[in-house]
């Protein structure tokens, strides 16, 4: 045994050590299940099953009963009431961020469970967006007051595409992964800092609203309407010109990515869960060395660390976005290929289910806690003083509700599932892009690639960070 | 004396979960060329 004579740094970081099988034969595994599903879609999806844009409308009646406007103004109103809250547990509240109602409330229950609703219910986030309704009332009242609508005093450059929303998820994780890092091992962003930022965001979203127009800020630029969005685009929920209706789920997903700005979009929610995940593990070194390096050339260590980690979380969406480009490229070399740029924009699509994946394979443990703390005791003492509001504020988190297998294999599952959707999406496309099955299988091969270095990837990654 | 390898179980087990990458890769790398080459052939034909 090799390591007993090595001093390992962090315990035994190799692999788990409680599974019947080693944790690397899942990924031999998991690469073997995408084969056979790349080895199936040749075979027997022959034509293309996902690019129409077919939608049935509900009832009349259930449709004005979910999408009216006493509900409209409702989940408007709660989600301006939970903007408030966060804003007052994050000032007023401990600076403890596991007993602040705040940080939990933002990274956990909105950043991923808006994900989980978004993909089952349709965009939800529409609905309870505090920013849209705050724009909404205001310019209703402006109406009422000056006896005509706010016209917007600049046109949205649509070149711009989704570029402004790109920006601002990639500084919304920067803000939970890097500014919160006080130290190894030490995580957390401090709850007055979220209520700041989302001030600053609150600031920010609604001058952009004003200068562009509310629908145009939130199809392009309002980060999370953006972000939300584009997971409802795999769900069979959508409402079309006020109506609620059905259409076959992965289809709307397949006209998501015209608009420039896209493939960033799904790279940039890719590469933070690889980059949280590899922080723990994979990375973890590196950035230390590079922390050492810098500290020794003089830097504060805070800055030092964000510094480190800031570089190292760049690197990663870079090599996220390689990956990509490396399949794109080796369908590129099918003659009669379209154009390089045209051909990545056709695919970026495929990777929201791999990025539903990751979320949910390095997450899911996470928000099984978490949410357990959000509506116990967090609910009943929201800012940590003492309060008990609900009778709940004494209850803790039952971490013996998974267990270490259970959790292990619900991560493969979710890894699994994700990919073969991703492959069966991106074989859908080839249909189209390609005309005949055979040609598109062909390109395929390329895209079966990166499928299975992302499973092999989140695998390491979650076995590193479990063991 | 110690070796300074204090991080390899970082590293260790890198290999393992390589391995059906490059399988992948090197199989779709292959049968591009060889389609590539037959196609080139027919086309002098």
């Amino acid at each position: 045994m090799i390591s007993l004579f090595l001093p390992l740094a962090h315990g035994l970081l190799i692999g788990r050590q409680d599974l019947p099988i080693p944790a690397w034969l899942f990924a031999w595994g998991a690469s073997l299940v995408l084969i056979v599903s790349f080895v199936a879609l040749s075979v027997a999806w022959r034509d293309s099953k996902l690019s129409s844009d077919r939608w049935r409308p509900v009832s009349e009646g259930l449709s004005r009963l979910v999408t009216g406007r006493p509900v409209q103004i409702l989940t408007g109103a709660i989600g301006v009431f939970l903007l408030a809250t966060v804003v007052y547990t994050g000032l007023e509240g401990t600076e403890e961020p596991s007993l602040n109602f705040a940080v939990t409330f933002v990274f956990v229950t909105f950043w991923l469970g808006m994900v989980v609703l978004s993909i089952l219910l349709g965009d939800v986030f529409r609905a309870f967006n505090p920013w849209r309704a705050i724009a909404r009332t205001t310019g209703a009242a402006f109406r009422l007051i000056a006896g005509q609508s706010h016209s917007p005093p600049l046109r949205y450059p649509e070149q711009l595409g989704r570029w402004p929303a790109v920006a601002g998820i990639v500084g919304f994780v920067w803000l939970e992964l890097v500014y919160g890092v006080s130290g190894f091992g030490s995580l957390g962003v401090r709850p007055s800092t979220v209520a700041v930022a989302t001030l600053a965001y609150t600031v920010y979203t609604l001058t952009a609203m004003a200068v562009f127009g509310v629908e145009t800020w939130l199809r392009r630029g309002e980060a999370f309407s953006v972000y939300y969005g584009m997971f409802s685009q795999l769900g069979p929920l959508e409402v079309r010109e006020g109506r609620l209706g059905i259409r076959r789920p992965l289809a709307a997903a397949t006209h998501w990515a015209r608009v420039p700005g896209s493939i960033a979009l799904v790279i940039a929610t890719i590469g933070a869960t690889t980059f949280d995940g590899a922080q723990e593990g994979l990375l973890q070194e590196p950035i230390s060395d590079l922390f050492h390096r810098l500290t020794d050339l003089g830097l504060a260590p805070t800055t030092a660390l964000r510094t480190s980690e800031s570089l190292f979380f760049a690197l990663t969406l870079a090599g996220v976005a390689a990956v990509y480009w490396v399949g794109v490229r080796g369908m590129r070399t099918l003659r009669g290929s379209p154009a390089l740029g045209s051909l990545g924009r056709s695919f970026a699509h495929t990777l929201i289910p791999i990025g539903v994946a990751y979320l949910a394979a390095h997450y899911f443990s996470l928000v099984v806690f978490a949410e357990q703390a959000q509506f116990t005791y967090l609910l009943s003492d929201p800012l940590g003083d003492g309060s008990d509001l609900f009778g709940t504020a004494s209850s803790g988190i039952d971490y013996g509700l998974l267990s270490a297998n259970l959790i292990w294999y619900v991560q493969v599952a979710a890894l699994v599932t994700g990919h073969v959707t991703g492959l069966t999406l991106s074989h859908d496309r080839a249909l189209t892009v390609y005309g005949d099955a055979d040609r598109a299988s062909k390109s395929q091969r390329w895209m079966l690639l990166v499928m299975v270095a992302f499973t092999c990837l989140g695998l390491f990654l979650l076995s590193q960070a479990n063991a | 004396m110690l070796l300074p390898l204090a991080h390899i179980g970082h590293w260790y087990f890198w290999p393992l979960y390589g391995l059906p990458v490059f399988i992948v890769l090197w199989s779709v790398i292959a049968t591009t060329l060889r389609e590539r080459r037959s196609s080139r052939e027919e086309d002098d034909r």
